[in-house]
């Protein structure tokens, strides 16, 4: 493309030269002279430069009143006219160097012709050729004139509004004798200006070497009585000054053809005229310009008289709360059909701004698909090729430039992918005759609350009468209702493009008066279970947790999982910190997976979607205090939308007593991307092979749990949780009970009590030690006891502890040992405690009392967890508790020990104290005989 | 004095021990501090010259006017009337290791010909953030030599809470004024610091033959004046030693009439 500066008028103009129109020409005219026309008028003369190409010797156009005056008023139905003329053959006036092959002219957005209330010519009358060459075109559509020079002179004929089909907007003509020539309006995609031109203009008969084409205001108005044709009569009027000796009428309506821009910008607008040949097609002289010949600029003015009265209503599908809802948007404004007056302003933006509490749908999202710029084909008139199931909702435009509504839909653009770079943005695609509205709509969501804004800006300056908009209802809407019921009001602006900053601003009733019951309340469902309901089985693990409809959100979930439901995290890979709170863990680390319904209505969206990536439960390290987590990772993927993981951290700790599971998650995000996440089902499955156990007992336990609301609300659901086949397991535990150091009274022994059990044998449920009647408490020795608030605060002092204990078990790593204290109890005496720590830290408290003058310790909920063994070994020496009140050796000493397994099977046996007895002499070497 | 003023006097005087009988209590308060302290003689008649076999009760209780827990009792001494005697020539002696630890009945099995008395022992325990618990025991004093010397083991056993001996070594002595013989022991320290003693009663008393003569572990005279029907003695005497530095005597009065 070549760029070439040229003197237009008294203004510098750009001037194109340029290969291509742009456009198809689809006006076949071969038989006319030469040359065409477009829409308005007005001279702006360009000095001709020696060339071989086509060029304009002079070109313009002119918006004036009926008398020849020009005018800018906006909004108003001025005549419009536009001027060529070429260079003629030297000598020769009449004959151009060149002859005219296409000839089109880009009007500025906003000024356009209406034929819609004219009668039309038919092409076959129009086409027609009766004595002397006139067309058989009634006058009544008749919508201009035309004077052009045909080769031998100036011919004046009318301008007529032709019959079209449905690929163009409109279809204009004029001919004489053997000359017929169509101007063949069409939208300009993006400003949605008229263009008009007349292409392929025939070669065979002598070209016209200037054409003054002129489109008239109101076509009824007398003032163009003196320029009317009768049909097939012959017209002639050299002088210009007066086309009829008398006036004639027409019977075509008295409303406005031509329509002036309703917007009144502070640049002129401007005019683009192209024009090629026949000898050189394609070389495109091209003029753009912004004033008239008398350099009066194309400055719309007067738009503050303009009226804009419209409304724009928007109507939800229901009046029920919390419930997913179509939307139907209706825009009317207001025409000015009449002569007087101005037309109404066009809509430059619309504004819908929603209550709070109506959100987009998560259950929309399912299934759908969206459309990409290149899809939807934004700034072209090629018809989109979105996919079906980017369709959210249809649209309906009646304006009055024709005759059918344009139809069309509104798609879902793709997220990011579109005009705003935003999450959520939309197309309008409808078609017209001949070309497309494609409009993006953004939709703004407030992140923090869901509110939605819908906003369409730069709409078309081209004039209609109602827009309706019908976005789908049904389970999967775009929109949700709020949860309470109430009155809302959905707050509308609309602004037009004569006073951009005058909005029409509007509180449209939004009524939410149905299904009213259970909004706000808070009653979660709890479901959980084990796939493998056995005792001491190794089984998934799946906790369940459903909202309904309407009720507070889920906030935060915490379970306890019942006494003895485990898990071994022998072997078991961590999800390290770094990776843990993208949620990007590696699979070693998976532990399970996660599934949740989101969204409100009968058919919530599930995530993880099919062919979306799944989602994960991993086992990570210490956590809010906790010594391990589990990282819920759900990919935010469904339908077209991928929002990235969401990523929910879940303190795992135990109950020190009873070493119950204790889950306790992050908050639950509420809002991803605008989009308010309403959980209706939370599913967690542990599913690791061989990572849960079942508990040992058979007694009804309960999962329990604390589900939080998001506005604070608390349930404790609890599901009863039972296994079974207790009775197949074992329950033959061994504790040894040894005594070191002095074995004579008054001595002071080291006690070490050692427990081990064998391969599928319950766990211990109560175990109670009575020690012989020779051993005393040596109260002497009492440092002091720790508190229970030392204890909770891992203050213990030195002299409260009295031994040191350890615990193997199989779920485990490492065996968890700690100190044995004294501690403050509400039994009698203080209480007997092992801190065990290690991977968790459990307390195993023991009671202390008297039986049959023995010292007991009873320890009277022993976790359901499986330990292979456990020692206690108590302090000797000075720190002993115990005294010998006996010698030790002088008769064996018997412990009591009763046991009872978690599978309600007792075991009791009264093993000896071993003692060093007998062990500690060292018999004398035999003298060796003398030889 | 005629035989009629005599006559009255008498009177009077046997009015008066028979209404106080054998037994006397005194309480003291300082402070808060309550302590009683409780004597019994037996039996209260007795020869005006020379001496008999008695039995004496002993029993002190320590508490506080606002329930909260006393100091410590360290010490107790008691001090018996000088008109007592005691007398362990004769009797077998128990050593400490005997009778510590040991229950009750392995204690007498151990020692069982040098008993000398029994009684109870009292203690409260008060750990933090525990209830107070009670401890209790049974108390058999037993004639003893500790390092050499003549003294008094109270052994004491509690079943409960815990089973549990201890063994107050009562040191002897003599004092002058008022009251002879001197019985003194530090108390151990119950449950380290947790505990305070309570009470401790101890009955003492044994007859016992030596050299074919019958004796008494104590014995007494009554030291009323020829012609009077009784006689009001200074009993006995207990020192409390407590933590805090404070001591606390309690002194009691006796009342016998003689034999003769």
């Amino acid at each position: 493309m070549s760029v070439v500066k040229k003197v237009v008028g008294a203004r510098e103009e750009t001037v194109e030269g340029k290969g291509v129109c742009g456009m198809k020409g689809t006006s076949v005219w071969r038989r006319a002279l030469g040359m065409v026309a477009a829409c308005v008028i007005v001279a702006a003369v360009a000095a001709p430069t020696a060339s071989a190409n086509f060029e304009f010797k002079e070109v313009g156009v002119s918006v004036h009143q009926p008398t020849g005056e020009f005018t800018r008023q906006a909004g108003a139905h001025p005549d419009f006219t536009f001027t060529y003329n070429a260079p003629t053959e030297p000598g020769n006036d009449n004959i151009p160097l060149e002859s005219p092959r296409d000839i089109d002219l880009d009007l500025p957005p906003g000024l356009v012709g209406n034929p819609v209330p004219f009668p039309a010519c038919s092409l076959s009358e129009f086409n027609s050729v009766k004595t002397g060459g006139w067309t058989e075109c009634e006058r009544n559509t008749q919508v201009g004139t035309v004077r052009f020079n045909n080769g031998n002179g100036v011919v004046y004929v009318g301008l007529y509004n032709l019959e079209h089909g449905s690929e163009v907007p409109a279809r204009f003509g004029f001919s004489w004798q053997v000359y017929h020539a169509t101007i063949t309006p069409r939208v300009r995609p993006g400003d949605y200006g008229i263009s008009a031109g007349s292409f392929e203009i025939g070669q065979a008969l002598p070209a016209a070497s200037e054409a003054e084409v002129t489109f008239w205001g109101i076509p009824a108005s007398h003032e163009h009585d003196f320029e009317r044709v009768a049909a097939g009569a012959p017209f002639f009027n050299p002088s210009g000054e007066v086309w009829n000796f008398l006036p004639l009428e027409t019977t075509a309506p008295d409303v406005p053809f031509f329509y002036s821009p309703t917007y009144c910008p502070d640049t002129a607008s401007t005019f683009t005229a192209r024009g090629d040949s026949w000898e050189h097609p394609g070389i495109f002289d091209t003029r753009t310009f912004s004033t008239d010949a008398q350099g009066t600029p194309f400055a719309w003015e007067g738009c503050e008289v303009l009226p804009f009265k419209p409304t724009l209503i928007p109507v939800p599908g229901t009046h029920r709360a919390h419930s997913p809802t179509g939307l139907d948007v209706a825009i009317e404004v207001p025409s000015n059909e009449g002569p007087e007056g101005f037309m109404s302003s066009a809509i430059k933006k619309t504004v819908i701004v929603f209550p709070e509490g109506v959100t987009v749908s998560p259950s929309a999202v399912g299934g759908l698909e969206a459309c990409s710029e290149a899809q939807a084909g934004l700034g072209n008139n090629e018809p989109p090729t979105c996919p079906d199931g980017s369709k959210i909702g249809n649209v309906q435009i009646k304006t009055q430039l024709q005759k059918n509504p344009l139809e069309g839909e509104v798609v879902l653009a793709r997220q990011k992918e579109n005009p705003f770079g935003s999450t959520y943005a939309a197309y309008l695609l409808a078609k017209g005759p001949g070309f497309y509205v494609k409009l993006a709509s953004e939709l703004n969501v407030d992140q923090k609350t869901g509110q939605l804004t819908v906003v369409f800006d730069n709409l078309p300056q081209l004039p209609f009468e109602t827009a309706h908009f019908d976005f789908r209802g049904g389970p999967t809407s775009p929109l949700v209702t709020p949860d309470t019921c109430g009155n809302y009001s959905i707050r509308t602006e609309m602004y037009p493009w004569a006073r951009p900053a005058e909005p029409v601003v509007a509180n449209v009733p939004m009524v939410i008066n149905e299904n009213c019951a259970g909004g706000g309340t808070f009653n979660p469902s709890l479901q959980a279970g084990v796939a493998n309901p056995v005792a001491g089985a190794q089984s998934p693990l799946t906790i369940r947790v459903r909202r309904q409809d309407g009720e507070q959100n889920l906030s935060r979930l915490e379970f306890t999982l019942p006494e003895g439901e485990l898990a071994s995290l022998k072997g078991v890979a961590l999800c390290p910190d770094a990776l843990a709170p993208s949620g990007n863990c590696p699979v070693a680390s998976q532990v399970g997976i996660a599934t949740t319904a989101l969204g409100t209505g009968a058919f919530p969206l599930f995530v993880p979607q099919p062919g979306k990536a799944p989602t994960a439960l991993y086992l990570a390290g210490p956590y809010e205090g906790a010594p391990y987590s589990l990282i819920t990772t759900v990919p935010a993927q469904a339908g077209p939308f991928d929002f990235g993981n969401i990523v929910v951290r879940t303190a795992i700790n135990l109950n020190p007593n009873t070493t119950q599971v204790i889950a306790r998650s992050d908050p639950l995000p509420q809002i991803l991307e605008g989009v308010p996440i309403a959980y209706r089902d939370v599913r967690i499955e542990v599913q690791k092979p061989d990572f849960t156990v079942n508990p040992t007992s058979c007694e009804q336990r309960y999962v329990t749990s604390t589900i939080s609301s998001i506005e604070g609300a608390q349930a404790h659901p609890s599901v009863p949780f039972k296994v079974g086949d207790c009775a197949s397991l074992n329950f033959k535990p061994k504790l040894a009970l040894k005594l070191k150091g002095g074995t004579h009274r008054g001595d002071f022994p080291q006690l070490t009590a050692t427990l081990t059990t064998g391969k599928k044998e319950s766990n211990i449920s109560w175990v109670s030690t009575t020690l012989p009647h020779s051993e005393f408490l040596e109260q002497g020795h009492i440092g002091t006891v720790c508190t229970r608030v030392q204890f909770a605060a891992k203050a213990c002092p030195a002299a409260s502890v009295y031994g040191y204990a350890t615990a193997y078990t199989p779920l485990l790593e490492r065996p968890l040992e700690g100190p044995v204290y004294l501690r403050s109890s509400n039994h009698t005496l203080p209480d007997l405690v092992a801190e065990l720590n290690g991977q968790f830290d459990v307390e195993l408290a023991g009671r202390i009392d008297s039986h049959n003058q023995g010292i007991r310790t009873t320890f009277e909920t022993v976790p359901d967890a499986p330990v292979t063994k456990f020692v206690l070994r108590f302090k000797a020496g000075k720190k002993s508790l115990l005294v010998n009140s006996r010698n030790l050796c002088k008769a064996p000493a018997k412990a009591t020990i009763r046991m009872i397994g978690q599978n309600g099977m007792r075991h009791d046996e009264q093993p000896p104290l071993e003692t060093p007895c007998g062990k500690g002499k060292k018999k004398k070497p035999a003298k060796k005989k003398a030889k | 004095m005629t035989r009629r003023r005599i006559a009255v006097a008498a009177a009077l005087v046997a009015l008066a021990t028979a209404c106080v009988g054998g037994a006397s209590a005194e309480t003291i308060r300082s402070e808060d501090l309550l302590i009683s302290f409780k004597t019994k003689l037996a039996p209260s008649a007795l020869p005006r010259k020379g001496t008999a076999p008695i039995n004496v009760s002993l029993g002190g209780s320590i508490s506080t006017a606002d329930g909260a827990p006393p100091p410590q009792l360290q010490t107790i001494t008691f001090a018996i009337s000088r008109h007592g005697r005691l007398d362990y020539r004769g009797l077998p002696a128990c050593h400490y290791h005997q009778i510590q630890p040991a229950s009750t009945a392995e204690a007498l099995e151990a020692c069982p010909h040098s008993i000398v008395g029994e009684g109870t022992f009292g203690a409260h325990v008060l750990l933090p953030e525990q209830s107070p618990f009670p401890s209790q025991g049974e108390a058999i004093a037993f004639n003893g030599i500790f390092h050499g010397d003549h003294v008094i083991y109270v052994q004491i056993y509690g079943r409960r809470p815990l089973p549990q001996s201890q063994v107050l070594v009562f040191h002897l002595g003599r004092t002058t004024g008022q009251y002879g013989v001197t019985m003194s022991a530090e108390l151990p320290q119950v449950a380290a610091n947790w505990g305070y003693v309570s009470g401790l009663s101890l009955k003492l008393g044994r007859t016992f033959t030596f050299k074919g003569k019958k004796r008494g572990f104590l014995s007494a005279g009554c030291p009323a004046p020829p012609g009077f029907p009784g006689a009001t003695f200074a009993m006995a005497r207990a020192t409390f030693g407590f933590d805090d530095g404070s001591t606390l005597p309690v002194s009691t009065t006796g009342h016998c009439r003689p034999t003769d």
